[in-house]
């Protein structure tokens, strides 16, 4: 338990640091957590497309024909294949961001490390202490995180739906951004409106709104993600650089 | 704890090493210069180590920090899983006449220079260390302090069963002990493996 009472001083005394790898967890969580529900919004966006294209009474080869819906279809599954692009990347980012943030810290804290040495502490022992105290640091700013969104989840998805509509409009080609901005709801709905489907024509080509009425724990199995990959992340470049260190300080000094 | 050594050449060892320095005993061995006295740290530390008694010598010096600010001076003391053990066992007997329980409340960050030397020094007796080897570290003090730290040291030893050997360039603090002063330094011949 000593091990426990040693993190939470040193994370104390620390502070600076520890608020310094806190604001980057931070940032990390919800960039990774956006990209993932994004990436969702469009993975669902594109079964629904390709569900309703399923609907319309034609063939589905010739539908495939009609350029403007194998556009949309790509961009659709482009914009999913990038999403998750981007998370990987950004797990590699945050790893690399959490190495430096602990070995600037490890170099820092040099006699602190002698001083457990000499107190008879092992490299492994002394390591592992480290690793924990930015494991917690991790845990605690999750928690924050996931509180604060938990309060705001309505504006948080709001915002995240803005976001994605707006890159798919980007990636929208020029023809179809002059057919969105020129043929209104009325007009697609007058075009469909002898169609026995579920959906009006403006949803079918551009889609918006299909994850407004979703809640923060329709995507518990990302938070999860994140639990367990930021921890094995922090761990990871915690650890290892640390006990690098102690066993180079065990070369340098007490030899 | 088990040990993958022989017992055998560790107790000869020690018998050897109480021959020349017993138990309970203060001593002051004279050195010329501070690299010196570090050659002997080092010497005797691979001597022990040779063997396999590593876990019996402890020492305790100034060239390096040894204390962590964030913790408490008992916390700092109880670093290690064995002293934490020692302490639970055998605090009542000796531990509560020997440090004051202000001392071990004071955080690591509000220390004296002092305070660091008895951290040191109270771990590797709460650590069951039985030689202490102090390096120079009251070549620089007031000799009242001095005198205090060797009052201090010497009820300690009556406790703990320890052997204390400081090295000293203080030629003053090495004529005032005549009794428990060594001029030249015990060598011990290691044994080599065939």
């Amino acid at each position: 338990m000593r091990i426990i009472q040693r993190i939470f001083a040193s994370l104390r005394y620390h502070r600076v640091a520890a608020i310094i790898l806190g604001v980057m967890m931070t940032l990390f969580l919800l960039f990774s957590l956006s990209t993932l529900i994004i990436r969702d919004f469009q993975q669902v966006a594109l079964n629904l497309f390709e569900s309703r294209l399923n609907l319309i009474d034609l063939p589905r080869k010739t539908l495939k024909q009609l350029p403007a819906l194998q556009q949309l279809s790509q961009i659709r599954s482009g914009l999913v294949k990038t999403t998750g692009q981007i998370f990987v990347h950004s797990l590699l980012v945050f790893g690399i961001v959490v190495f430096i943030i602990n070995t600037v810290s490890l170099l820092k804290r040099r006699s602190e490390l002698i001083a457990y040495k000499i107190a008879g502490k092992g490299s492994a022992l002394v390591s592992w202490q480290i690793a924990l105290e930015n494991v917690f640091l991790y845990l605690l700013f999750y928690l924050g995180v996931v509180l604060v969104l938990i309060c705001f989840q309505g504006t948080y998805l709001k915002v995240l739906e803005k976001i994605n509509q707006t890159v798919f409009q980007q990636q929208l080609p020029a023809t179809l951004k002059t057919l969105q901005q020129h043929i209104t709801n009325q007009q697609l709905d007058q075009i469909f409106k002898n169609q026995i489907t579920a959906f009006n024509g403006h949803n079918l080509l551009f889609g918006d709104t299909i994850a407004s009425q979703r809640t923060l724990a329709d995507y518990d199995r990302y938070l999860l993600a994140l639990l367990w990959r930021g921890c094995l992340i922090v761990f990871s470049a915690s650890y290892l650089p640390a006990l690098c260190y102690n066993w180079y300080l065990n070369r340098k000094v007490f030899r | 704890m088990f040990s993958f050594h022989p017992k055998q050449h560790q107790q000869n060892f020690m018998h050897e090493w109480q021959k020349v320095f017993p138990p309970e005993r203060l001593f002051f061995l004279g050195v010329t210069s501070a690299k010196q006295a570090q050659t002997i740290c080092h010497g005797y530390w691979q001597l022990f180590n040779h063997y396999h008694a590593s876990k019996h010598l402890g020492i305790i010096d100034q060239h390096h920090n040894s204390v962590l600010p964030y913790l408490t001076v008992k916390e700092n003391i109880l670093m290690s899983q064995e002293n934490t053990m020692t302490w639970r066992n055998e605090q009542p007997q000796w531990g509560q006449h020997a440090i004051e329980r202000d001392f071990l409340e004071k955080s690591g960050k509000d220390l004296a220079p002092l305070d660091h030397f008895y951290i040191q020094f109270y771990r590797q007796i709460v650590g069951r260390k039985s030689v202490i080897l102090v390096n120079m570290i009251l070549d620089h003090l007031q000799p009242e302090v001095v005198r205090e730290i060797i009052t201090r040291l010497t009820a300690t030893l009556r406790d703990t069963k320890a052997t204390i050997i400081v090295l000293t360039a203080n030629q003053d603090l090495l004529s005032a002990n005549p009794q428990d002063r060594l001029d030249e330094i015990p060598s011990f011949k290691i044994k080599t493996k065939k």
